[in-house]
């Protein structure tokens, strides 16, 4: 051999090496002791025939000879199978090198498939399934309420009840009260940047809780929580790396938040992502327990169960300590008792785990992306079996002199699960590379808001993950050629090699079944990806009340907190309305503490209609928010009766503006005509307020809900009023002419301008704000999609393949037909059939299947149910039409057989 | 394999025999084949170690025959070799083989001129 030692060669003689060397000291062993042994007889025997010992002995060693032959027993003693197998692979990689285009075929196909499985099981995996990363993570819990009366459900937790619960719950361990805002925060001395950060207050074992211990300094404490302690605040690991630069004497300095001074007293580790991944700043709540009260369930709660507490028992437990709320907190508000609350509000208690709370509402999508992916791995797979089997059929002449050589059936299945093994090997690697990339740009560009996203990462639960898949899809992989094989008989190649015109019916029958359930799974993906689809049409043809094209959105940090006196407000909110107004291309703008689909400041209460509702029944629920007349102008919400609010200099606070939606189910009037002058209140003793003007009904929390029953106060806000309570952030809107980008810069720059301390954030357009409310559902949509293109793609690729392979085989055969007169139409006609009734036995299945399938869609889908026939019908025709152009193309060629040549063929 | 057998050595291809056959008989450790055929040919063929342990191990990856580890009836471990089920029809396929070589030779060496 003159050629130069490849690297692969030198390779593999060193694992040979190395598996000798391990089995060695054992084998070595039991060799020593046969050849011991045998030397002992023979000496024995020796000694029979009256030969003394010594000499027995000598004549024994010499006749079993030097140690030359030893080496030959160990050669063919051992590492016989590892030889084999790397025979095997040097085999499987010489026949792979001379197909380059079925090895990147299967490459490429495998390692897409097992990639995008890869990446999704590490997402599912580190989101959902992953324990969190506290203390006994088994044991928390979060607790919230359903007023299923007021159609309040998820609601959180008032104060008064996590008091009761704390004092007569015994199944819950520990309990913590939360609630989060959004804080203005600057330097102590007023300087540096003003930030406004997501914060929380919480109660003083909060993080005792969670077991979790401060990185630096301490965490809250109980007595950080009474009424009138020092003010204190633990800071998260991200503001200590970014606002504080990591500095070590971090500890002990101050803050300033919302114009209140607060000492840091620790830093929470990085991993501590409570209540939420973006909590900055952990306020203690300092709760009165003499004034608790109970009110809009703004707080939220988590608990720590005790060891084997059922979440049904704890939840059994609370409602029936419930009433005992009333004994202690007697009232909600001025004319609201407690128990007309708890009463007629109903609210029932509600447990949940907290791993499933975290990832409750993006769990279900999850798993329908994760479904696709299986899907997808599944089709490539059937792919791949197809492609094995078109390769076993083009070497059926070798393999089958092989087993005639006296190959035995195992030694021909290992060298096709060695061929499958090395691909999938191989494909796993590239796809443990492409599932890297691809959980580190989803990570970083999180295409929908995911929690615990922070935690994910590619970890030797993806590893193994990518080695069982690519095993099993190795191990699937070699039963389809093999199970064709060995099934027809091992010499079968050579007979069917004769002239016969029926041969290899039988594996193109083993083909058209892979080509069946591909056309079925795609067509489940097609139905799937079809009504959500329509579902997204559906949604986006909803008109949500206002106009989003064309208006620029921005929030401004807690101007009050910077103008506690009212007229020092007034006149800061005028003039930025007024500024902005003036703005180049705006034509219409204003102010408002709420936006449709936005997830800030929803706050609501009940709507007494003076001289109709009654004081001791609550009345339903309206969201109260506070705007000005630019708002409406600028959002295009239609005045339907009365007026617009007065420029806020000239505003009186007691005057307010409903929806359409509450003029018609809390007066009966949807004109609102009659409406206005009626007077309202909030809560039984409150204050009055007169209705001035009715607009038209808006979706506030969401396209798929209709429109909810609102209340617009003003945004000027006087003493005793409910708009203290109605958040201290406000968003300026602006309708503009020009450039949406342009003019949210632009209001960034009027606030700036006007107070340099006073943060802005959550810039958007309005068109982006209702786009971001059907992420997730568009999300799902693109995802859905795209696998069904792929299995429709590799569906159709493979019964091309089939109907290619099938024309082939009877090549003899439809010559005969021409030359006997049949028409090319008629030729082409049978052949396709065969691709057509593939595709209708494939549609049949996936009907089935996605009949079963399409129902766990249902939380996405909106107007649209999940047996839509005109659906079903459309991913029928549609597969149907796959599946004939597929045909058509070997089709045509089969018409067009010169019927000499065809009837020359071997 | 057996087609690459057919084509390797002779005396190779006698000796895998004669092992083949000393086994059929009773399982029996390395030694006693020795000693069974050295009898069985009224002590006409000795098999020679460096011959016979490489045979056994080639034997016993091809699947002929089996072994174990036993004590003798002196008490001492040995390592026993028995006959599969493959190696009981090898031994059949290769007996008939060999009838038909050995009167082929006895017809040849039996002419006349």
């Amino acid at each position: 051999m003159t050629r130069p030692r490849n690297p692969l060669r030198l390779l593999l003689g060193e694992l040979r090496r190395v598996a000798g060397a391990l089995s060695a000291s054992r084998e070595e062993h039991a060799m020593r002791e046969e050849m011991r042994f045998h030397l002992d007889m023979h000496a024995a025997q020796l000694r029979e025939q009256g030969i003394d010992d010594e000499e027995a002995r000598r004549r024994a060693a010499l006749a079993f000879g030097g140690a030359q032959w030893v080496e030959a027993a160990r050669d063919e003693y051992r590492s016989r199978p590892l030889e084999e197998s790397l025979r095997d692979m040097r085999f499987v990689i010489r026949s792979l090198r001379r197909t380059p285009a079925f090895t990147a075929t299967v490459l490429l196909t495998l390692s897409i498939g097992i990639a995008a499985a890869a990446t999704i099981f590490t997402i599912v995996n580190d989101v959902v399934l992953r324990p969190l990363p506290y203390g006994h993570p088994a044991q928390l819990a979060s607790v919230s309420h359903d007023l299923a009366k007021l159609s309040l459900d998820n609601a959180g937790i008032e104060p008064a009840m996590y008091l009761t619960y704390r004092q007569f719950a015994p199944s819950m361990r520990d309990l913590t009260l939360y609630r989060t805002f959004s804080v203005n925060v600057t330097d102590a001395d007023g300087e540096g940047d003003p930030q406004l950060l997501a914060s929380a207050s919480v109660s003083g074992n909060f993080m005792s809780l969670f077991e979790v211990p401060a990185a630096r300094g301490r965490v809250l404490s109980a007595a950080d929580d009474q009424p009138g302690a020092p003010r204190v605040v633990v800071i998260s690991d991200d503001l200590w790396r970014t606002r504080f630069l990591a500095k070590r004497n971090v500890v002990g300095r101050k803050i300033l938040a919302d114009g209140a001074l607060w000492e840091i007293i620790g830093v929470m580790p990085a991993s501590f992502r409570v209540p939420t991944p973006r909590t900055q700043l952990w306020f203690p709540v300092r709760l009165d327990t003499k004034a608790a009260w109970l009110g809009g369930f703004n707080s939220r709660a988590y608990a720590r169960l005790g060891n084997s507490v059922s979440l049904a028992t704890v939840q059994r437990e609370l409602a029936s300590v419930l009433p005992r709320t009333a004994e202690a907190y007697p009232l909600v508000a001025p004319g609201l008792t407690t128990k007309m609350m708890l009463e007629q509000g109903h609210p029932v208690p509600t447990v949940t785990w907290l791993k499933d709370d975290l990832v409750a509402d993006v769990a279900p999508t999850l798993w329908v992306v994760a479904a696709a992916a299986g899907l997808v791995l599944l089709v490539m797979c059937a792919n791949v079996a197809n492609l094995m089997l078109v390769r076993a059929e083009s070497r059926q002449r070798e393999l089958a002199v092989r087993a005639a050589l006296g190959a035995s059936r195992g030694r021909l299945i290992s060298h096709f699960l060695t061929e499958s093994l090395m691909l999938a090997g191989l494909a796993s690697i590239i796809a443990l590379g492409v599932a890297l990339l691809a959980v580190g740009v989803l990570v970083r560009s999180s295409p929908i808001d995911i929690p615990r996203l922070a935690e994910v990462r590619v970890d030797w639960a993806t590893v193994s993950f990518i080695v069982v898949t690519s095993a099993a899809v190795a191990v699937a992989c070699t039963i389809a050629p093999a199970a064709r094989w060995f099934g027809s008989g091992v010499f079968a190649g050579l007979r069917e090699s004769g002239r016969g015109a029926t041969t290899g019916r039988g594996r193109a029958r083993a083909r058209s079944v892979l080509v069946s359930v591909q056309m079925a799974l795609a067509l489940v993906a097609l139905v799937a990806s079809g009504l959500l689809l329509k579902s997204f049409e559906r949604l986006r043809a909803v008109k949500p009340g206002f106009d989003p094209n064309g208006v620029a959105t921005l929030w401004v940090g807690a101007p009050q907190s910077r103008y506690p006196k009212q007229a020092d407000y007034v006149r800061f909110q005028t003039t930025l309305a007024n500024r902005v107004r003036a703005l180049p291309g705006v034509t219409a703008a204003g102010i408002s503490t709420s936006l449709p689909l936005h997830w800030l400041n929803h706050n609501r209460d009940p709507l007494y209609v003076e001289g109709v509702s009654s004081p001791t029944a609550i009345p339903p629920l309206q969201i109260y928010s506070a705007a000005d007349a630019g708002y409406f102008r600028a959002m295009r919400i239609p005045l339907v009766a009365g007026k617009l609010f007065d420029p806020a200099e000239t505003q009186r606070w007691n005057e307010v503006i409903v929806s359409r939606a509450t003029a018609k189910e809390m007066f009966g009037d949807s004109t609102g005509a009659t409406v206005i002058g009626k007077r309202i209140q909030n809560l039984p003793n409150g204050p009055m307020y007169t209705v001035v003007g009715v607009v038209g009904s808006v979706r506030d929390t969401s396209l798929t809900m209709p429109p909810v029953r609102s209340v617009y106060m003003p945004t000027v806000v006087t003493g005793d009023t409910i708009e203290g309570s109605l958040g201290s952030t406000v968003a300026v809107v602006a309708r503009t002419k020009g450039s949406v980008e342009a003019t949210t810069r632009a209001i960034r720059g009027v606030v700036h301008d006007l107070d340099p301390t006073i943060p802005t954030f959550e810039a958007r357009s309005m068109v982006d704000v209702v786009r971001a409310s059907t992420a997730r559902l568009e999300f799902i949509m693109v995802i859905v999609g795209a696998a069904a293109g792929v299995t429709l793609l590799l569906g159709i690729v493979g019964l091309y393949g089939v109907i290619a392979f099938v024309v082939s085989l009877r090549t003899r055969e439809l010559g005969l037909r021409i030359a006997l007169g049949a028409t090319p139409r008629a030729v082409a006609a049978m052949v396709s059939r065969r691709g057509l009734a593939l595709s209708a036995l494939g549609a049949i299945g996936g009907t089935v299947v996605a009949v079963i399938v399409s129902r766990f869609l249902r939380a996405f889908l909106f107007e649209v149910t999940p047996m839509d026939p005109a659906i079903l019908a459309g991913a029928i025709v549609m597969l149907a039409a796959s599946a004939l152009a597929a045909s058509w193309i070997p089709a045509r060629r089969a018409a067009r057989l010169d019927p000499a040549r065809a009837l020359r063929v071997d | 394999m057996p087609a690459n057998d057919a084509s390797g050595d002779m005396i190779q291809g006698m000796l895998d025999m004669l092992i083949l056959k000393a086994l059929s008989l009773a399982p029996m450790h390395g030694w006693g084949i020795t000693d069974r055929i050295h009898q069985w040919s009224d002590e006409a063929l000795a098999v020679n170690q460096g011959s016979l342990y490489p045979a056994l191990y080639r034997l016993k990856r091809q699947g002929f025959i089996a072994s174990e580890w036993r004590t003798t009836e002196n008490n001492r471990r040995a390592r026993y070799y028995a006959l599969t089920a493959a190696g009981r029809r090898q031994l059949a396929a290769e007996q008939r083989g060999w009838e038909r070589l050995s009167r082929g030779i006895q017809l040849v060496l039996g002419m006349q001129p």
